[in-house]
């Protein structure tokens, strides 16, 4: 039963910043995501949280308590690591039981609360086993066990399924989702794979640089980015963003080979940038190869990537020197030919400030009149 | 590798590692032969004045002419050898038993904690096992016999072997907790270990084979040492067995069958200690290999 909340968090080792004044509210029992590319302080965050990383500056708190100098035992936080951690000339139940055993636990009792934990992770037949005679989906639940044996107010997960193959992924996946639900503890899950953060999260956190970029439910993060890094990151293939200038007039972009009206969600924001740069994005999905309505505007690409991927055709183009990639539907191959012409959708037109990349406020919502 | 040697080169290379187990091992026939030829001669046969060819094949083939046991016998009841190897596996036992405790906690902090002087504590370990024994001799006599007064004693052997032991069993146990992840103390700690349970219920049973190979050497160390020890220890009852076997063989006695008794007498411990050791001996030398 227990929130957490990080309060201006910096991280520093020496001179270089990790991460700075990071802000940040998770609710209990929610399964928040952290997620963003290598290196940018996803790790160092989530050890912050469990104590085994100091906290330059700012406050942690979990539950009602500040816990930047409670040692790591006493905040009552399970951890599964990449590595899965086990102890390797411990057996299974050894390995399950072992915080118990720490925290003087009768036998009796961790033996019960083991037998418990392995039934619930489908490990039973397989207490008397070292780590090394387990498969890497076992050892993974192991590590789960050892994390849910205790009961701890909060679980941290450090990229607990990138050492398996992408069948197992997805089954542990759904399992450590069902999990959480169950036990209703409070989840940190860090990763930088985002199928895996848009599937499990309730929330999303987006870190780039050791900055939050934003914060969000998967939908959010996907309909609405605040920023281009996030319109990119979050969704496959990557948000496509092209610079342009607003005409004049303010209603349309307009660069090589294209003119595109802007939505009227925008109109208002759009104004201050007439005659000036703007960058404009649309989703490889938003962008079709055949014109069904008059909202979606044609424009000249000469292509140069197909990726046939079974269910869906990734057609990389360029327009007048810029990429633009499409999401298209098998029927469009043995079509293509070296010059397409791809309709975007203006009504999911994206728009970001070139300067800030920062995403222009919606004066309206989004009207869209039926989805298609 | 293919094996698709012919059968021509198979049979030159066994041939050839032949010869040279044979070049290797002769010398040790010989040692068992003297020993158990009941004599205290070098001279395995006599050879009389025309020898033939087979007779001086007789001499140098390394077997007894009567085999028998008398040399182990007298070297344990009338001379006192049982004494010097108790005197030896008392030193060399101490010995392992603190230089392995002592680096053990000193190659774990080397290993995992950050603190002044401790690259420069690793490299004057490295220094110290630069300069050959002998040199340390005469200082080493004034420290301990000198200025402690623990000339005819264990400990001073004990304290010396313990300092020259050291510095390698730190340097082997350090990289090998170097090698056992991090990220397991980690799950201890969030477990709820304290940093002596992380010590000796995570860390110690996973370096074993690292344990067991510096304990091996540690106790050769004490166990084989002859100069410091027989400048050290004047008793005749404290000697050590290495000095004892020196005893049998100098300016006025020729025991060649006692010495080479007690030669085997003295390698049985080590050989036994070895074969124990030896499925450690790879994996402790090369590294942990401790995954997930
Ligand atoms: N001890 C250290 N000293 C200096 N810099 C460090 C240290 N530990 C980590 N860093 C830096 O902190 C940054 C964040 O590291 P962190 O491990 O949190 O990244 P991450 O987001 O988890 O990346 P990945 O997805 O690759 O695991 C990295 O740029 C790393 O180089
Ligand atoms: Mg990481």
């Amino acid at each position: 039963m227990a929130g957490i909340r990080l309060e201006n968090i910096c991280k520093r080792y020496g001179e270089v910043s990790v991460i700075e004044g990071l802000n940040l509210e998770i609710q209990d029992k929610e399964f928040m995501v952290l997620v963003g590319p290598s290196g940018c302080g996803k790790s160092t965050a989530l050890r912050m949280i469990a104590g085994l990383e100091e906290i330059s500056e700012g406050n942690l708190f979990i539950g009602d308590n500040r816990v930047n100098d409670w040692a790591p035992k006493d905040r009552d936080v399970a951890m599964v690591f990449q590595s899965y951690a086990l102890y390797p000339h411990m057996t299974v139940r050894e390995n399950i039981g072992f915080g118990l055993k720490m925290r003087k636990m009768p036998k009796p009792e961790i033996n019960q609360k083991v037998d418990d934990a392995a039934k619930m992770l489908g490990l039973s037949q397989l207490l008397d086993r070292k780590p090394k005679a387990l498969s890497g989906g076992q050892r993974q639940r192991v590590a789960l066990g050892r994390a849910i044996v205790r009961n701890p107010k909060v679980f941290l997960f450090d990229e607990p399924l990138s050492n398996l193959d992408a069948e197992l992924r997805v089954q542990m996946r759904s399992e450590i989702s069902q999990l959480q639900k169950k036990l209703q503890t409070t989840a940190v899950y860090v990763t930088h794979d985002q199928v895996e953060a848009m599937t499990m999260g309730h929330r999303i956190t987006v870190l780039n640089k050791g900055q939050l970029m934003q914060v969000g439910t998967p939908l959010q993060l996907f309909n609405s980015p605040d920023n281009i890094f996030v319109a990119r990151f979050i969704g496959s293939p990557p948000m496509n963003v092209l610079t342009a200038s607003v005409s004049a007039s303010g209603d349309q972009v307009e660069g090589p080979g294209f003119k595109i009206p802007i939505p009227p969600c925008y109109s208002h924001a759009a104004q201050s940038f007439r005659n000036r740069d703007i960058k404009w994005g649309i989703r490889p999905g938003r962008v079709s190869w055949t014109q069904k309505a008059d909202y979606q505007v044609a424009v000249e690409t000469e292509v140069f990537l197909v990726e046939p991927l079974g269910n869906e055709v990734i057609v990389h183009a360029q327009l007048q020197g810029q990429p633009l990639v499409a999401k298209l539907p098998p029927s469009c191959l043995g079509q293509l030919g070296d010059q397409l012409t791809l309709y975007v959708d203006t009504r999911h037109l994206y728009l970001f400030d070139p300067a800030s990349e920062q995403a222009l406020s919606l004066d309206q919502e989004r009207h869209l009149e039926q989805e298609d | 590798m293919s094996g698709e040697l012919s059968k021509k080169a198979h049979l030159g290379l066994h041939l050839f590692m032949l010869v040279f187990t044979f070049l290797a091992t002769y010398p040790v026939f010989w040692v068992f032969a003297i020993a158990f030829s009941g004599k205290q001669t070098l001279l395995l046969a006599d050879v009389n004045e025309n020898p033939t060819f087979l007779d001086r094949l007789r001499a140098v083939f390394p077997w007894p002419e009567h085999p028998s046991f008398q040399s182990f016998i007298d070297v344990l009841s009338d001379q006192p050898f049982a004494r010097w190897m108790l005197n030896s596996l008392i030193v060399a036992g101490l010995t392992t038993v603190v230089s392995v405790f002592l680096a053990c906690t000193a190659a774990y902090a080397f290993s995992r904690f950050k603190f002044p002087g401790q690259r420069a504590g690793l490299m004057a370990f490295m220094v110290s096992q630069m300069f050959p024994g002998t040199l340390m001799m005469v200082p080493l006599y004034i420290i301990v016999v000198k200025y402690l007064g623990l000339g005819n004693t264990w400990w001073g052997l004990v304290l010396v072997y313990t300092t020259t032991a050291i510095p390698f069993c730190v340097w082997m146990l350090k990289g090998y907790f170097d090698t056992i992840s991090i990220e397991i103390e980690e799950s201890a700690i969030l477990d709820g270990a304290s940093r002596a349970a992380i010590f000796f219920q995570i860390v110690l049973p996973l370096a074993k084979p690292a344990i067991a190979v510096t304990a091996l050497f540690a106790f050769m160390t004490g166990w084989n040492e002859f100069i410091l020890a027989s400048i050290f220890m004047e008793q005749e009852t404290l000697y050590t067995a290495p000095v004892g076997l020196r005893f049998f063989v100098g300016k006025y006695s020729q025991l060649w069958g006692y010495f080479a008794a007690g030669s085997i007498l003295v390698s049985i411990p080590v050989v036994v200690m070895f074969m124990f050791t030896q499925k450690f001996l790879v994996s402790g030398l090369t590294s942990g290999g401790i995954k997930g």
